[in-house]
């Protein structure tokens, strides 16, 4: 019997997971779901030792557990798959499966026994996988099913699986359920169980625990409830917080049906990631991208900005473009900002410096800059964006999150880009600001074309024409009109139909 | 089953980057007896001289696995000279605790870089600059001028050789022994997955710190290792013989395959890396190159060099 008591933890501003507790029972599997954000991957974190909680204890059969790091919690009995995988990629699989429990013989690395524990394991995993091979050279897939057996290796009693079929094809999925099944019955063992996929979850978990904003909403039964109930206690009540806003949408759509599109995207794939995606954006429009975090829209968005390889069309205006890196994508009038500001704009630099250089650049490096105009231009952007800074010359770095998100927007504009592709620009930034940015975009779009993927739907609908769901790298469903509504697409996000 | 074995113990020697090392020197010992067939007489005596560089490349590469660097090993390798020479020579220590001393001064400049980078946690770039002027310092305070003699018996050792085996097969088999004893243990994998990754690592319950720290401690006996076989062939204290030995160090750890990033890099390709920098050395003397100039080209090839090797690893 496993307790978790009031386990917190705080990331900045941001509580990822509050006041969370709960008992987990010997031999049963527990489904672990909620929506983007919602602190599933962070609470997993907190139990294995790789996070240290705020606040909260976890307890085995009523003993406190001192957990300070991965090792603990190892020794305690817990081990857990990672979604974003734990792999050492320079070493050979079977080293990979056996760090830090391999067997010695005088001192030396028993090799016969490693490769014969390594074998017999994976054999009943039913994998073919040379053993000396570097995970560097593995497949998405087979570096999954390796993550897996790393943490099975270790006969745990506490299991923690994390979005463990991502990569999965459908018979090996069939294979891990019946070693879930196996190790539940046999060893005994607790397993906890992340998935997108809520079928699956329905299908192997015995209670399922259903997480939101951070906090426990309830413990359900599969055998009791429907996978919709399961979704609604997801998606909760729906928030307050934007009803300042009125819907746009319809009334533009009138206008915008003349438009020709600005952005075609014609079956573009992007390795595993995006299947066959098409779209059209026209101008003076804002199409949305929703679903649940991970399912390629990230991708979709930064290979339009030439950041990953893609197959498939791009068309601008009518014609076909090729677009491999970011200067093809700024050439064609694309722009692209991320949420996470960190990756857009130079910290130690100035606001100004930050502003002004891609006009910098643009006007050659031969050339020294214009001071004069340089500044003009930062305090257009600054005026223009209420960006709070004492003056343009302060680092960013003194900047708050919203304010850098506003920098690293700035700069993208003064390149008067026809093309805006936002990549969940608002991701930690304040509720202010935040309206203040949906504002803006809602002003900019009206002589562009924009891409507006958000990991939280309530900042699509203000503003968006039509809201595009992506599941497993495709677009599943498109909301217009009024369907635009929190709870339906949340559903269709999490259900992925 | 027994594939599987051969497969493995195949990845964990590196056949590949073994190869490519010893073709290197292989082809720059040609080339030396090529510009003059007189090298093939002095073959043991250049080979005697790479026996402190490759030991110093050991010491390089065991913390460049980690992920960590070293830019004392040179200062530290005249330090772990100049001490047991000064103790001979002002303090009459002149049994085994001669050859002892050179160790302990290692050590002791393992456990001090150690601390700093793997307990401390400072750049290990940073540190090591800063411990080198330390080491260097030290050197020139104990003693100002080149210093000798040092005992009969030792300087006799490296005329004669132990029991009649030349110093020149006792220095490489040392080498090459200590090595695959490394590797063939399980700290190696624990050394090539922090370097690796880090989280990794520390997911599967590795001390990274830790870690780093015996990699320093590793690294300070390679270092007095090296400066046993420096004394025995110069046979005097110099304050200054270490100094152009870092980035010779660091280059045979570049070519033996490590990177700057951590997790690779293998010690027999080391060794004959340094074996073959020396012959280049040598090969650069030999084609009558001015003293003075003799630093200048053989830096300017050492880069040519690196930039090769650079090359052929984006090939792969």
């Amino acid at each position: 019997m496993w307790e978790l008591e009031g386990l917190t933890k705080s990331f900045g501003a941001i509580r990822a997971v509050e006041d969370f507790s709960c008992s987990l029972e010997e031999g049963r599997v527990y489904g672990l779901v909620g929506g983007n954000g919602a602190g599933k991957s962070t609470l997993v974190k907190l139990v294995t030792g790789v996070l240290k909680p705020d606040k909260g204890k976890v307890l085995k059969n009523g003993n406190m557990l001192a957990i300070n790091s991965p090792r603990d919690a190892r020794k305690h009995g817990i081990a857990a798959a990672y979604q974003e995988f734990s792999l050492v990629p320079d070493l050979p699989v079977v080293n990979n499966l056996l760090l830090n429990i391999e067997p010695v013989k005088f001192g030396f690395i028993d090799i016969d026994k490693m490769i014969g524990k390594a074998t017999k394991f994976l054999e009943k995993l039913n994998v073919n996988i040379p053993l000396s091979k570097l995970v560097r050279d593995l497949s998405p897939t087979e570096k999954q099913v390796i993550e897996i057996a790393k943490a099975l290796i270790l006969e745990p009693q506490l299991l923690f699986l994390d979005e463990p079929t991502n990569y999965l094809s459908e018979e090996q999925r069939e294979i891990l359920f019946k070693i879930i099944n196996e190790i539940k019955g046999g060893a005994k063992t607790t397993i906890v169980f992340i998935s997108h996929r809520i079928e699956e979850v329905f299908r192997i978990s015995d209670q399922i625990i259903v997480l939101r904003n951070g906090r426990l909403v309830g413990i359900y039964d599969p055998k009791r409830v429907s996978i919709d109930d399961v979704v609604r206690a997801m998606i909760g009540e729906l928030a307050e917080e934007y009803q300042g806003y009125k819907y746009v949408g319809a009334r533009m759509e009138a206008v915008l049906e003349k438009e020709k599109p600005m952005l075609s995207i014609r079956s573009l794939h992007i390795m595993d990631k995006v299947k066959n995606v098409s779209l059209d954006v026209k101008k003076g429009e804002i199409v949305g991208l929703a679903g649940l975090l991970g399912q390629g829209q990230s991708e979709f968005l930064r290979a339009i900005y030439g950041l990953l390889p893609y197959e498939g069309m791009i068309i601008i205006e009518g014609k076909g473009v090729k677009i491999t890196s970011p200067r093809d994508a700024l050439k064609h009038g694309i722009v692209y900002i991320s949420g996470d500001a960190l990756e857009g704009v130079f910290l130690l630099r100035s606001v100004k410096e930050n502003i002004s250089l891609i006009s910098n650049l643009q006007q050659g490096l031969h050339k020294f800059v214009n001071t004069k105009a340089e500044k003009e231009l930062a305090i257009k952007m600054i005026r223009k964006l209420n960006i709070a800074c004492m003056n343009p010359d302060q680092p960013v770095l003194h900047l708050s999150g919203g304010n850098r998100q506003k920098v690293y927007l700035a700069r993208g504009l003064t390149v008067n880009p026809k093309i805006l592709l936002l990549d969940d620009p608002l991701k930690g930034v304040d509720i202010r600001t935040k309206r203040e940015i949906l504002n803006m975009v809602k002003e900019l779009a009206k002589d562009r074309a924009v891409l507006f993927f958000s990991s939280d739907v309530k900042e699509l609908l203000p503003i968006a024409n039509r809201v595009l769901v992506f599941f497993e790298g495709s677009i599943i469903r498109e909301f217009t009109g009024d369907q635009l509504r929190e709870d339906l697409i949340l559903e269709a996000s999490i259900k992925g139909a | 089953m027994k594939s599987g074995k051969l497969q493995l113990i195949k990845e964990y020697l590196n056949l590949r980057m073994l190869l490519t090392s010893i073709s290197f020197m292989i082809g720059v010992i040609l080339l030396n007896v090529v510009v003059n067939l007189k090298t093939l007489m002095y073959i043991s005596s250049i080979t005697l001289l790479a026996v402190p560089l490759a030991f110093l490349a050991l010491a390089e590469l065991i913390v460049f696995i980690t992920g960590e660097v070293d830019m004392s090993v040179g200062a530290g390798l005249t330090l772990a000279n100049v001490i047991p020479v000064y103790a001979y020579l002002y303090h009459g220590i002149e049994d085994y605790r001669f050859i002892l001393l050179h160790i302990v001064v290692g050590l002791s400049i393992g456990l001090v870089n150690g601390t700093l980078v793997g307990l401390l946690r400072i750049n290990s770039f940073l540190a090591t600059l800063a411990t080198s002027s330390i080491w260097a310092g030290l050197s020139l305070t104990i003693l100002n001028k080149p210093e000798g003699p040092i005992p009969t018996w030792y300087y006799r050792l490296f005329m004669d050789g132990l029991l009649g085996i030349p110093m020149v097969i006792i220095g490489m088999l040392v080498a090459i022994s200590m090595w695959m004893v490394f590797r063939f243990s399980k700290i190696s994998l624990h050394f090539y997955a922090v370097g690796s990754s880090s989280y990794a690592a520390f997911i599967a319950g590795i001390n990274v710190n830790v870690i780093k720290f015996t990699a320093f401690i590793l690294n300070g006996l390679f270092i007095g290792l090296a400066a046993i076989f420096m004394t025995g062939i110069i046979a005097s204290g110099d304050p200054t013989i270490g100094l152009p030995y870092t980035l010779s160090a660091i280059l045979a750890a570049i070519i033996g395959g490590a990177r700057f990033t951590g997790g690779a890099g293998d010690g027999i390709a080391t060794i004959s890396a340094a074996v073959g920098l020396t012959f280049m050395r040598n090969l650069i003397f030999s084609l009558g190159v001015p003293f003075y100039q003799q630093d200048l080209v053989y830096s300017i090839v050492v880069l040519a060099l690196l930039a090769i090797a650079m090359y052929l690893r984006g090939v792969k």
